[in-house]
């Protein structure tokens, strides 16, 4: 499993990053994460959902919720355009690092 | 399925502060927990795996809910005050002046950095505007000023120094006076030195001979006693003296019973009938810097003769309801009346009209006007740095921005904020610069050199204070909209970065626009003082044409019934002459009746063989001298000879030796030597024999006009005599002494006054060019100053922002030079942009400096080169320290920092 402190500072990114195409609630985040880093990463109740408030109250994403057909209803998050801003940043910031990283400690990447 | 809302809220502690919003997470987290036990049925588990594994999911509810709840609670560092005013705008401004003034105390060495470079900004501004409008602007000290004007004569054929105008010659005078109706008062004036005696030492005064209504021409009612009356100015009746407040407290004493008590004035004895107020004196373009101590009646006898000879400054008070066009009209319809009834006077002109504002200040208001936009260049730039500073503290305030924004500040509502933020700091700036203001009036004052006038009127006063208060609200302005142009737009893509140093990702945009703006103005203000210097400079060391070093000279007004004759006047001299001749450290001694630099005393001559028909000949400087004036003072002989005690005696050929300037203009193409001109028709022709270097005699700046030297034997003109001049073979200061002792010895009733060396002489010619640099010089160090400590914080930001990528840099092998290079080449191309800028602002403005400097063209290439190159200079020594600390980037730090 990956160190905690890793995981901690992607947080914020990989939230970001799943609703950047479009709106989401907090279970289907939770096994996107898990399912598209094929297991590696796993996101409990405990660590998601204050992740996503402390988001919504920074005003980077708004949560609403919406009701559909037949379902109950539930809140789905969306970025705002701060959100989206900040998400190139930690893009570019998170790359450069990790480039870094490759050259300095000679990992192999994907 | 269990009902895990239920369960969540029987099992979990406190979530949230508002019950809605407590059951709005409740609701959310127990449908993530259903989706997890569903998801498990679905795949094929049992009930009881199914809901141990979403139990599992929440296995420390405490954690989770003290998560929640601290999520729910956080607040950002500082309260800022709410977005919508509580209740009207101004309990909504009050509430943020409370705020802002609360921040500046947090931060004291930027508040007090604030307000030390706006008191200085503002304060010597508004100090260079006190002059200006003082000297300039305000309407003379009398009652409806734009009535006075003074009569010029102004010479048909002929310009002559001031010009193209003169003085009025007494008959021209009195006729003019008898038939004009457009004045309520005309009067002549004309300086006298006064010989006071029988008072202690012998004393020169500043005396003003004057006709007698010049003080009810300036609606001046004298403190004691009375001022002239008409039948005052017949001769035998003149005897009276009215004296100035100055000279009554600190030569008589202020004595209550002045009234009728006389003074020896010039050997006669004169009674005084009036003290006039405290600081009044006539208003005078002859009598600046040389107030006046006591004005004597000018005697009708004295204006009736001469009417060629130009002598008399002429002031008028146009009556009310007479405009000056029709003041003119009149003028010019005399003066052809008088050319028509006068053809032999030989001095054809017209009386021009001219406020005498103008005349007193005129000639300053290019050099005045230039002086306030040089300080009005540091005011700008001293905005563009509070400016830089206020961004600079804004960027560190994007996460309060950014909040207010998210709630939902417009730009609008953001800059309004600011501006009332900014508003304390540079009100208390303002404030601070009132005392700058009244400080740099004083010491304007004091170094202002007295041949500008007005000087005592100059005060600080409350429309002065209003516009402190004013600059000071325009700061806070600039400096409130430039922050908000770039932050606000950052706001919304910016994040905030709790605990994370100066945002990383603003640009600084703002901040390089206020620093290329700050070095565009302080080339253009370098630019400046570099030319006023080169003047200064070219005008300092010029060849004067004399001695500068070891020249003492002495004035001697002879006056008395002892010296009543020309001849007497000369006897005397030559008896100074000879015995401080023989005085020790003396090389050479000599009179004359002026000074070089120190004005002229000019006629119209005939030159022989000239055509009559093309009118009288040039206007020649005239000086009288006793032999060995050339020695004395320094004079080189150019061709000829010099001029001998024999030239004076009568019977012998009457020899004039004239200077380069008048050679060049009369006989350009031939020696003048042996050439012949006369003053008037019935004087002896005066024959060239020599002719010298040219010295100049108005001012230093105006090249030398044709001069003729005569030794005083041979004239009328011997009366004038009046400067001794002493040659030193060591100090000359140090003989006037012995001079002095020599001439009191010979007649202890004539004064000796200014005391002066040549280079004292020099100096006061200069006086006021290099005032005007000193300022100038001033304004530009204090830009040069602003722009390295501008460009040094920028910098510093850059690097600071930029510090992570440097360590990126560093950690792929880039060396320390290069990292330097970096750095100092961000700052180099800031400073081609300001300079290029700041070259075309000079370019655009070389037509307002053309009359401001002296032998240099504005756009001069190499003074431009050398300005720029300095700034480089100077904002690569800004940059340097930020650099070298660039340089020090431990690249792990930077990335970890990151």
């Amino acid at each position: 499993m990956l160190k905690h402190e890793l995981k901690k500072g992607s947080a914020e990114l990989l939230i970001l990053a799943l609703i950047e195409d479009r709106p989401r609630h907090g279970y289907e985040i939770a096994k996107l994460i898990e399912s598209r880093s094929k297991g590696a990463l796993r996101f409990h109740v405990a660590s998601l959902y204050p992740t996503l408030y402390r988001l919504e109250k920074r005003g980077l994403i708004v949560g609403r919720w919406l009701e559909k057909a037949g379902q109950r209803r539930r809140r789905y998050y969306r970025l705002t355009r701060a959100g989206r801003s900040l998400l190139a940043e930690h893009r570019t910031s998170w790359e450069t690092f990790i480039l870094a990283l490759a050259r300095v400690a000679g990992l192999r990447t994907a | 399925m269990m009902d895990w809302i239920s369960y969540l809220r029987a099992q979990l502690p406190r979530l949230a502060a508002d019950p809605a919003r407590e059951a709005e997470i409740v609701e959310e987290l127990a449908q993530h927990l259903a989706d997890i036990e569903r998801e498990k049925l679905a795949s094929g588990a049992a009930p009881e795996e199914a809901q141990a594994a979403a139990l599992a999911e929440v296995s420390n509810r405490r954690a989770l809910a003290l998560e929640i709840l601290r999520t729910d609670r956080s607040q950002p560092a500082l309260a800022p005050p709410p977005i919508d005013p509580p209740s009207g705008f101004l309990v909504g401004l009050a509430h943020e002046l409370r705020y802002s003034f609360r921040q500046l105390a947090r931060i004291p060495a930027f508040a007090l950095t604030v307000i030390v470079l706006l008191a200085l900004g503002i304060g010597i501004n508004a100090a260079t505007y006190s002059v200006v409008r003082n000297v300039l602007l305000e309407p003379l000290p009398f009652r409806s000023p734009e009535h006075l004007a003074i009569v010029w004569w102004a010479d048909k054929a002929w310009t002559t120094a001031f010009q193209g105008s003169a003085p009025v010659s007494g008959p021209n005078f009195l006729d003019l006076r008898r038939e004009s109706r457009s004045f309520e008062h005309l009067v002549a004036t004309a300086p006298r030195g006064v010989n006071l005696t029988g008072h202690g030492e012998a004393e020169r005064l500043q005396g003003t001979a004057t006709t007698s209504r010049l003080f009810e021409m300036l609606h001046t009612q004298p403190s004691l006693g009375r001022t002239f009356r008409p039948e005052e100015e017949q001769p035998g009746r003149n005897k009276v003296a009215v004296i100035s407040d100055a000279f009554w407290r600190n030569r008589l004493a202020a004595d209550p019973q002045i009234l009728g008590r006389s003074l020896t004035l010039n050997g006669e004895a004169h009674a005084i009938v009036g003290v006039m107020p405290r600081g009044f004196q006539h208003p005078s373009p002859w009598t600046v810097g040389k107030p006046t101590d006591v004005w004597i009646p000018l005697p009708l006898d004295v204006l009736q003769v001469g009417r060629d000879a130009n002598r008399y400054l002429v002031l008028g008070r146009l009556k009310p309801d007479v405009s000056y066009a029709a003041a003119q009209a009149e003028m010019t319809a005399i003066s052809e009346h008088l050319e028509r009834a006068y053809p032999d006077a030989d001095n054809p002109g017209v009386a021009l009209l001219i406020p005498l504002r103008q005349v007193l200040v005129g000639r300053l208001s290019g050099r005045l006007w230039m002086l306030l936009g040089a300080s009005g260049l540091v005011f700008l730039i001293v905005c563009a740095n509070v400016a830089g500073l206020f961004v600079a503290r804004a960027v560190r305030r994007q996460a309060e921005m950014a909040i207010r924004a998210g709630l939902g500040a417009s730009r609008a509502r953001l800059m309004r904020q600011l501006a009332i933020e900014h508003l304390p700091v540079c009100l208390l700036g303002g404030t601070a610069s009132v005392a700058v203001t009244v400080a740099a009036t004083h010491v304007l004052r004091a170094l202002m050199p007295p041949s500008i006038p007005r000087i005592d009127e100059i005060r600080v006063d409350g429309s002065i204070l209003v516009m402190t208060l004013l600059l000071s609200l325009v700061v806070a302005l600039i400096a409130s909209v430039v922050p908000t142009l770039t932050v606000s737009r950052r706001m919304f893509s910016e994040l905030l970065r709790q605990g994370r140093g100066p945002a990383a990702a603003a640009r600084g945009t703002g901040r390089r626009v206020l620093v290329v703006a700050q070095l565009a103005l302080t080339l253009m203000l370098a630019h400046g003082a570099a030319l006023m210097l080169r003047s200064y400079w070219t005008l300092r060391t010029m060849e004067m044409g004399f001695n500068t070093e070891d020249v003492l000279t002495m004035r001697l007004d002879v006056s008395g019934p002892r010296y009543a004759k020309p001849e007497q006047v000369g006897r005397f001299f030559d008896e100074v002459v000879g015995r401080v001749k023989s005085l020790p450290g003396v090389t050479q001694a000599a009179a004359i009746n002026r000074l070089p630099l120190e004005g002229g005393r000019n006629d119209t001559v005939t030159i022989e063989g000239r055509d009559p028909s093309l009118g009288r000949g040039p206007l020649v400087e005239t000086r009288v001298i006793t032999p060995d004036y050339f020695d004395a003072m320094g004079i080189r002989l150019v061709s000829g000879r010099m001029l001998a005690e024999l030239d004076g005696t009568p019977g012998s050929l009457p020899a004039v030796v004239i200077n380069q300037a008048m050679a060049r203009l009369t006989w350009p193409d031939a020696s003048p030597i042996g050439k012949r001109f006369r003053y008037d028709e019935g004087d002896p022709w005066l024959t060239v024999v020599g002719v010298v270097a040219d010295t100049r005699q108005w001012g230093i700046e105006r090249p030398a006009r044709p001069e003729a030297y005569m030794i005083h034997g041979a004239s009328a003109f011997q009366r004038e005599l009046r400067f001794l001049v002493v040659r030193s073979a060591t100090d000359p200061a140090g003989l006037a002494g012995a001079v002095r002792r020599e001439i009191a010895s010979i007649d202890s009733s004539q004064p000796v006054a200014d005391i002066r060396t040549m280079a004292d002489v020099v100096d006061t010619a200069i006086a006021e060019r290099r005032f005007g640099t000193m300022l100038v010089g001033i304004f530009a160090i204090t830009a040069l100053a602003l722009v390295a400590a501008g460009i040094y914080a920028l910098m510093s930001f850059f690097v600071a922002q930029r510090t992570p990528e440097i360590g990126v840099r560093m950690a792929f092998g880039a060396t320390r030079r290069s990292v330097l290079r970096l750095v100092l080449s961000t700052a180099l191309t800031l400073t081609g942009i300001g300079t290029a800028t700041g070259l075309a602002g000079v370019l655009a403005t070389t037509g307002l400096a053309r009359g401001l400097v002296y032998g240099i063209s504005p756009g001069d290439p190499g003074t431009l080169a050398g300005g720029t190159v300095f700034l480089v200079v100077i904002a690569l020594a800004g940059s340097l320290v930020p650099a070298w600390r660039a340089t020090r980037v431990d690249p792990v730090e930077a990335l970890r920092a990151e």
